[in-house]
């Protein structure tokens, strides 16, 4: 059995996020899970503090670009969203998208090291210990939260190459994944395999997988599923694509046309294969079957996500009342 | 004369939204909900008590610039006021610098003036382009930030006697119409010494420790807080020893402290000062008891 989420992220309009939040409780979901665009649209800790006081599941951060946050600000924001979810928090750190950060002129030399370093100085916060440290990113000396009791707070890493899923096995509480089924499936051999050699026990690990979910039901058209799937295959990083069974001139194709004329020039070239490697999509039932596709290859949880199109309401409302129903039967 | 108080100190959130739900319930006009390195972030909090629907204002600060970008804060504001209503303050300020440089933030006193200003407008500039009503008020304890303030829609002063918030008033003649001019003293409500309260003596200490030589030559305190200034070098924080070389009586013109009745005594002289805003600072507004004591002086003056 897994679980259903849903996935916003801080550039969506009010509107879309304050509905899902609002109806998050309603749709039988396990958790709202949010994602910062860098600097644009909400901000993601008071977001999520609104996605935590207004709905009654779980909420978390997928994720906090350690690249454009500061340690002490998530450090802080965690200790007041943990008091205010009740321990119904996820916080989910990643380094941030390459091409966001290279924009922004910031270069991370060590990013695993990096990661592994906030992940520990985070769990040193939060339990109350004075901290000092010194990292790639960071400079902390002789600093301490104001806390009245150590907290813990579950902390989620949203990683893609071998060596980062390496470390999210050795030491995160969760992980979350997004890219290709195939990939999706290497990936967590990987976590699995670090997990055990780290002694742990891999379920105990939680999997998350967040894929473009485009619905082609409820006003959603298979055009529209195609220019987004274009872009999803433009966006994915060659190393990504490298591992997997598909046609790899078809993707250069599709990478090329986009680059050339945007996604409407590449949308002819998606075939179905590459709409069910890099996207969940089609039509309720077909979107079942891919999330439980997704399951059969380990997520512990998925995530129905942007882009939010045609009736999207509708088509949320049906996938999880559908999903739900299966259990019940 | 506008009454507001400061929340979030170091007590948990429960603690902090039925100190600001009494503040609100006795006619406290904003809650500033304090934005320092080792509390809970600010606007968080505030989203925290904007769902309690607490009726006034509030606000946010201090907002350090070394800490917060310009779209960060704005995008702080513009999300509660999307979700809460358009009622939400900012108070910009450079910051603790010890504490700064402890979070590995360099804090730079070189062009600082100029940063702020530029701080200032690029704020304001980005409130308006949201369409957004919050106004920006300036923490200021210097000459320099103080003229700097008239950049932003008020200042808090980080000053508690009556003689030296007059001469701070006197650097702000050019405000323009509407400019808020408040205070910020930190405030112990209590029958006990002040002494026995270490948070106010140490709220107390930052600001007096923080006179420009100027400023405390001005007033005659420049050899007064001359060896705890020295020992605030030597120690790179304020410690008890670094406080107890402060006289006393000096210690006393950088706080409020006293019952009922010695707060309603301030209020009333503050009232002549012209003065906008009392913003009553840490301690007080970690404690529930401290809070309703405050909050009858306050109605006992309103009277």
């Amino acid at each position: 059995m897994y679980r259903i989420s849903i996935g916003i992220t801080t550039g969506l309009s009010a509107d879309v996020t304050d509905w899902i939040i609002k109806n998050a409780s309603n749709l039988d979901v396990n958790c709202i899970w949010i994602g910062e665009d860098i600097n644009i649209g909400q901000d993601i800790y008071t977001l999520t503090a609104f996605a935590l006081l207004q709905s009654s599941v779980r909420v978390g951060t997928a994720i906090i670009p350690i690249a454009t946050n500061h340690i002490v600000t998530i450090a802080r924001a965690g200790v007041a969203l943990q008091e205010i979810g009740n321990d119904r928090l996820a916080i989910g750190i990643g380094i941030g998208g390459i091409q966001d950060i290279q924009r922004l002129g910031i270069t991370i030399r060590r990013p695993v090291t990096e990661l592994r370093n906030w992940v520990r100085i985070l769990r040193a916060l939060w339990g109350g210990e004075s901290i000092t440290a010194e990292t790639e990113l960071t400079s902390i000396n002789n600093f301490q939260l104001r806390l009245e009791s150590p907290i813990k707070i579950p902390v989620f890493l949203g990683v893609r190459g071998p060596q980062m899923l390496r470390l999210a096995g050795e030491i995160a509480d969760g992980v979350i994944l997004s890219g290709p089924v195939d990939y999706i499936k290497q990936a967590i051999k990987i976590l699995n395999t670090a997990a055990r050699k780290a002694r742990r026990n891999p379920a105990d690990i939680e999997r998350v997988v967040w894929l473009p979910t485009i619905p082609t039901f409820r006003g959603g058209t298979e055009k529209l599923a195609k220019r987004v799937v274009a872009i999803v295959v433009a966006d994915t990083p060659d190393p990504v694509i490298d591992l997997l069974d598909v046609d790899h001139d078809l993707i250069r194709n599709i990478k090329k046309s986009v680059l050339e004329g945007g996604p409407s020039k590449a949308a002819p070239l998606i075939t179905r294969e590459i709409m069910d490697m890099f996207a969940i999509s089609g039509s309720c039932q077909e979107m079942i079957e891919g999330f439980s596709t997704l399951h059969h290859i380990g997520a512990d949880e998925v995530v129905i996500g942007p882009p939010f199109i045609g009736e999207w309401r509708d088509a949320i409302t049906d996938i999880s009342t559908e999903i739900a129903g299966e259990y019940i039967s | 004369m506008r009454m507001e108080i400061a929340v979030n100190i170091h007590e948990p959130l429960q603690k902090v939204l039925r100190i600001a739900t009494i503040a609100s319930n006795n006619g406290f006009d904003r809650v500033w909900i304090i934005d320092f390195p080792g509390t809970r972030l600010s606007s968080v909090v505030a989203a925290a008590l904007a769902e309690e629907n607490i009726p006034c204002r509030l606000g946010l600060g201090l907002l350090s610039p070394f800490l917060y970008d310009v779209q960060q804060i704005v995008r702080f504001v513009d999300t509660l006021s999307s979700k809460y209503g358009d009622s939400f303050d900012m108070l910009i300020g450079p910051g603790d610098r010890g504490m700064l440089n402890r979070i590995g933030i360099p804090f730079k006193t070189k062009g600082l003036i100029e940063r702020m200003r530029q701080f200032i407008d690029e704020l304001k500039v980005e409130i308006d382009k949201r369409g957004l009503s919050s106004s920006v008020f300036v923490g200021a304890q210097g000459p320099k930030m103080i003229s700097l303030s008239m950049h932003a829609d008020g200042v808090l002063l980080n000053y508690t006697e009556p003689e030296m918030i007059l001469w701070a008033m006197s650097l702000l003649q050019e405000a323009s119409k509407g400019f808020q001019i408040g205070v910020f003293p930190p405030t112990n409500v209590s029958d006990d010494e002040c002494k026995d309260n270490i948070s106010f003596m140490h709220s107390a200490a930052v600001i007096a420790l923080g006179l420009t030589k100027s400023v405390a030559s001005r007033f005659g305190l420049l050899d007064r807080i001359g060896p705890a200034k020295e020992a605030l070098r030597l120690h790179g924080g304020i410690t008890q020893e670094v406080i107890d070389l402060i006289p006393k009586d000096v210690l006393a013109r950088f706080g409020l402290c006293g019952n009922e009745g010695d707060i309603l005594q301030y209020i009333e002289r503050l009232s002549k000062c012209s003065v906008d805003i009392v913003v009553f600072g840490p301690p007080v507004g970690a404690s529930k008891t401290q809070t309703e004591r405050l909050a009858k002086a306050i109605s006992d003056f309103s009277q």
